[in-house]
């Protein structure tokens, strides 16, 4: 009996010996994957514009502040040049910042990347194609920003039951206008207001589209209580539209998202009513410091805004209106 | 002993299955646990991928499916707007469109604001009231062509439009439309389910309107308002934009939103179906198991069964060995410990029968011993005893001695005393004494005196009898030679008489020799008679001698009488004298050895006393020794005791070996 005894007490710790050794090899192995410091990143860009400048140039100066390495690759909008860079930049950098051309090409990005993260920003890919501590967001939700506008409307019209809301989008296919559609409409849902969409249709970011739907839209003769639109762009088409048709912004809010330089310049004039900020340094920072983690560490718990399941940074927006807009005009 | 073997015994059988067994079942209930958890988990994930990508493809399909019907109608719309057709142009182009594809078999249709409704020209289309319609309504909020909700139309069919302004530059607002049928829709729906067994249906997020189905009774009713429990928990969800993937009522459930329009796709699978499987293995798994245990059991009970063998044979030959008997043998069959155990326990039998044999021996001599030593101290007991009887009368006879003692010493001071008086009247006798002395001095000296004059006489007296003897002894001498010639003659009468004889034997020459012997013979008679004369004169002379002899001698007698009453008087008084003498010197000598006595007496007192102080003494010694006795008397009765305990258990020791079986040896 005390023979047996001994045999399982021999098995059982023979067993978790094993175990341990398994375990602490395994955790080596991880430990010698990480680099300390002097991490190498290369921001690969989809194609410059006025927001994705923003966003390199805060990228650029928050490595310069860490004092780590970046170097910017410029796809122009070629899917095929973006997945060549990052397949040149998996063997010479620890980590890649990038701003896909396409975000179905997802996948094929995560393949030429090889072994080495991939912070991405600017457009979020699916949510099944990230994964914690190596394929990761860095950006603004989306859903927010719609958000930011719904509750912008619901104070506005605190005391109105009925609200007749017309909506201009993006294209349908784009995951800001799916966040920002779905952020507002839901939050108006919520209000338990009677909301009637009078108008909902795409404009493909256009000022020049929106403003032809949202002469369309007033030739039906309905009156809508407020115009909301999935960027600035839009919205200062319809601007143009109201002024055409001798509509004052003022009794017709009209909102936007971004906080371009014409936008903002429309709130000071009092054409537009509210806009979203999207901090394009601020996303460039977080990028940063996401990608220093990712390489040194494998995880990005540290930064600020991460979530809790590892595979998003979220970069507030911030509101945008008449009372703070000289902040945001350039 | 006895309540050890009253104790049931428990087989290691019974112990090593009771606690294999429940280890085992532990083990394997917990690895089919583990694993069943593992792959259910492993499962639920597959599932939820397949269910994810399955959903995911649907809503592709129907998306693709959507946007190709948009885009053909978008196409046409744009064609129109573009080209500023004429009516009946227009018209032609609706009427081309009917029964152009089975999606959408009325082909377009338009309305404008006036009430007017084109169709094509086939269609049976009819509005009473087109401006008030779904599709003209929704179709006024878009200029991109868009699905209405679902409705029933006019025909009572349920559809969905694709409605959106037509902007053809009239100045007339009109709003173009094409009828979707809602079973179409279902079939798109259910035909792209890429996970089998899985359902889906297509609801719409703003009022719950469930748009297809596989149930085509359910199509156009309201989630909220359903019977089924399901339906409204989706509902709830659905309600909240809460498009996770989660388990509602026992179903994996998925949901979609269908891009460019406010539909949610959700499809579900039972999870009963899910684990169906796995469920399967864990039976299997179990079954498995539970034949593993049987199998291992009975494995278990054979192979101790088998060890254990000789362990019974060897408790047998315990038992009898813990019954004393050691005339049992073990045959070591096995090399393992149990055959180690069977020599051990072999060679402990022989090493028992030997010890056995030699205590068998030792408790024998024992017994005899402290039989003896039982006697032994038995008689000690008696000894002690008596000597404690001879102690107690040694006491009482020291106490005596030692009143004795005192009684001696008092005698010895009264002696002391008397010997004092005593040496006084010695002192005046010899003072008396002296006086006797002198007296008798003066008498001694006058009888001396006479006894002189006695002398002188006597020795007169012995003058006269010497004379006397001298003529006895000349008398004495003359019958001694008579004597003699008797004698003579005598012989020589003999003589003549053998002569004759011989003469007369000689015959004729003899004849002459025979006178002469005669002859002869006659002198001699003569001879002898002569003889015998002087012997009576001698005799007379002697009497006369003797009677002369006999007057002296009286009157020696007499002078010696008288001579020696002097002398005895005389002695009598040097005697008196000496006696005297000797009398007070003895007196003398005897006040000094009374002085002495009187020392003696005096320290024989002193002495007797602290004699009688130490008989004292030697009473309470002797009185001690006595209580020792007595104690020792005690002990020796302990001990004697003990010898019978001895004895006893010397005898129980025998008893008990006596037990032990060793066969010849015992």
């Amino acid at each position: 009996m005390k023979k047996n005894k001994n045999c399982l007490r021999k098995c059982v710790s023979l067993y978790i010996i094993t175990v341990i050794l398994i375990v602490a090899t395994s955790g080596c192995g991880r430990a010698a994957g990480g680099k300390k410091g002097g991490t190498r990143i290369f921001f690969a860009l989809n194609e410059m514009d006025t927001f994705r400048e923003t966003l390199v140039g805060g990228a650029a100066e928050r490595a310069a502040q860490e004092g780590v390495q970046m170097d910017v690759g410029d796809a122009q909008g070629s899917i095929e040049k973006q997945v060549e860079q990052l397949k040149s930049a998996a063997a010479q950098y620890d980590v890649i910042i990038c701003s896909p051309v396409s975000v179905d090409t997802v996948v094929q990005l995560k393949m030429s990347a090889g072994d080495i993260p991939i912070v991405f920003v600017n457009s979020c890919p699916d949510e099944k194609h990230l994964q914690s501590g190596k394929y990761v967001y860095v950006g603004s939700s989306e859903q927010v920003a719609g958000e930011f506008q719904a509750e912008y409307v619901l104070q506005k019209f605190a005391d109105k039951q009925q609200l007749k809301v017309a909506l201009i989008k993006g294209p349908a296919s784009h995951s800001a206008t799916k966040g920002r559609t779905n952020g507002i409409k839901r939050t108006l849902e919520k209000s338990g207001k009677q909301i009637q969409y009078v108008f909902e249709d795409s404009a493909n970011w256009d000022a020049e589209q929106a403003k032809e739907l949202f002469e369309l839209f007033l030739s039906t003769g309905v009156v809508a209580d407020c115009v909301i639109c999935n960027n600035d762009a839009m919205a200062l088409g319809v601007v143009e539209a109201c002024k055409k048709y001798n509509i004052d912004g003022s009794t017709l809010p009209i909102l936007g998202v971004d906080a371009t330089a014409d936008g903002c310049e429309a709130i000071r004039s009092g054409d537009m009513a509210f806009t979203v900020y999207q901090s394009g340094s601020g996303q460039g920072h977080a990028a940063v410091d996401t990608a220093i983690e990712l390489a040194e560490k494998g995880n990005m718990k540290e930064v600020t805004g991460s979530t809790e399941d590892g595979k998003f940074v979220w970069i507030d927006f911030e509101r945008v209106d008449s009372s703070n807009v000289s902040k945001y005009a350039k | 002993m006895k309540e050890k073997r009253q104790k049931k015994i428990v087989s290691i059988k019974v112990k090593l299955l009771g606690i294999i067994l429940p280890v085992v079942i532990v083990i394997m209930v917990l690895l089919v646990g583990f694993l069943y958890y593992i792959s259910k988990n492993i499962i639920k994930d597959y599932s939820e991928n397949l269910l994810g990508s399955s959903i995911d493809n649907q809503t592709n399909q129907i998306e693709a499916w959507l946007d190709e019907n948009l885009s053909a109608f978008n196409a046409v719309k744009h064609a129109i707007e573009q080209t500023g057709f004429d009516k009946s142009q227009l018209q032609a182009i609706l009427d081309c469109y009917y029964g152009f594809h089975d999606n959408y078999p009325e082909g377009l249709y338009i309305a404008s604001a006036d009430g007017k409704l084109m169709t094509a020209s086939a269609s049976e289309k009819t509005e009473t009231n087109p401006t008030q319609s779904v599709w003209y309504k929704e179709g006024l909020t878009r200029w991109n062509m868009g699905l209405t909700n679902a409705y029933t139309n006019a025909e009572g069919k349920k559809v969905i439009s694709a409605s959106g302004i037509l902007k053809d530059g009239s100045g007339i607002l009109k709003v173009i439309s094409a009828d979707l049928t809602l079973e179409r829709i279902s079939i798109i729906v259910n035909s792209y389910i890429e996970m089998e067994q899985a359902q889906a249906f297509l609801v719409s997020s703003t009022d719950g309107t469930i748009l297809a189905h596989h149930d085509n009774d359910l199509i156009s009713t309201k989630l909220g308002d359903s019977q089924d429990a399901f339906m409204r928990d989706i509902w709830q969800k659905v309600e909240q934009w809460d498009f996770d993937m989660a388990e509602i009522d026992d179903n994996m459930t998925a949901f979609s939103q269908i891009q460019g329009t406010d539909w949610v796709l959700v499809s579900y699978i039972p999870t009963k179906i899910i684990y169906a499987n796995i469920d399967n293995v864990r039976n299997m798994m179990l079954v498995f198991g539970l034949l593993s245990i049987v199998l291992l059991a009975v494995l278990v009970e054979r192979v101790v069964h088998m060890v254990i063998r000789p362990v019974k044979e060897l408790i047998k030959v315990i038992t009898a060995m813990t019954n004393g008997d050691f005339t049992v043998q073990v045959k070591a069959k096995s090399n393992d410990e149990i055959g180690a155990m069977s020599s051990y326990v072999d060679h402990f039998i022989q090493t028992m029968r030997q010890m056995i044999a030699s205590i068998h021996s030792v408790s024998d001599k024992l017994n005899t011993q402290a039989g003896n030593s039982d006697a032994i101290s038995r008689e000690m007991y008696d000894a002690t005893k008596r000597q404690g009887q001879s102690m107690r009368e040694l006491n009482s006879t020291v106490e005596q001695l030692s009143l004795s003692v005192g009684e001696i010493a008092e005698h010895a001071t009264t002696l002391a005393m008397v010997v004092t008086d005593t040496k006084e009247d010695g002192e005046q006798v010899d003072k008396k004494m002296q006086e006797t002395v002198v007296v008798s001095q003066s008498g001694q000296s006058d009888l001396q005196r006479v006894s002189s004059a006695m002398n002188t006489i006597n020795m007169s007296v012995q003058k006269l009898q010497q004379s006397i003897d001298e003529v006895g002894k000349a008398s004495l001498e003359i019958t001694n030679i008579t004597e003699i010639i008797g004698n003579i003659a005598d012989q020589t009468a003999l003589l003549s008489l053998n002569a004759s004889i011989e003469a007369a034997r000689a015959g004729e020459a003899g004849r002459g020799f025979s006178v002469v012997a005669t002859e002869i013979g006659q002198l001699a008679n003569t001879s002898a008679d002569a003889v015998h004369n002087i012997e009576g004169l001698i005799g007379q002379i002697n009497n006369l001698v003797g009677d002369t002899v006999k007057q002296t001698k009286e009157s020696v007698e007499n002078i010696n009488h008288s001579s020696s009453l002097v002398g005895d008087t005389l002695r009598t008084f040097d005697s008196i004298f000496g006696n005297i003498d000797q009398v007070s010197t003895l007196v003398r000598e005897m006040i000094q050895k009374v002085e002495k006595v009187d020392d003696v007496a005096t320290n024989v007192a002193a002495i007797t006393q602290e004699q009688a102080a130490s008989s004292e003494e030697i009473l309470a010694t002797s009185e001690s020794m006595v209580r020792q006795v007595d104690n020792i008397t005690g002990n020796s009765e302990r001990v004697s005791e003990g010898a019978k305990e001895l004895t006893t258990s010397a005898e129980e020791l025998y008893n008990q070996v006596v037990q032990f079986k060793i066969g010849e040896g015992a």
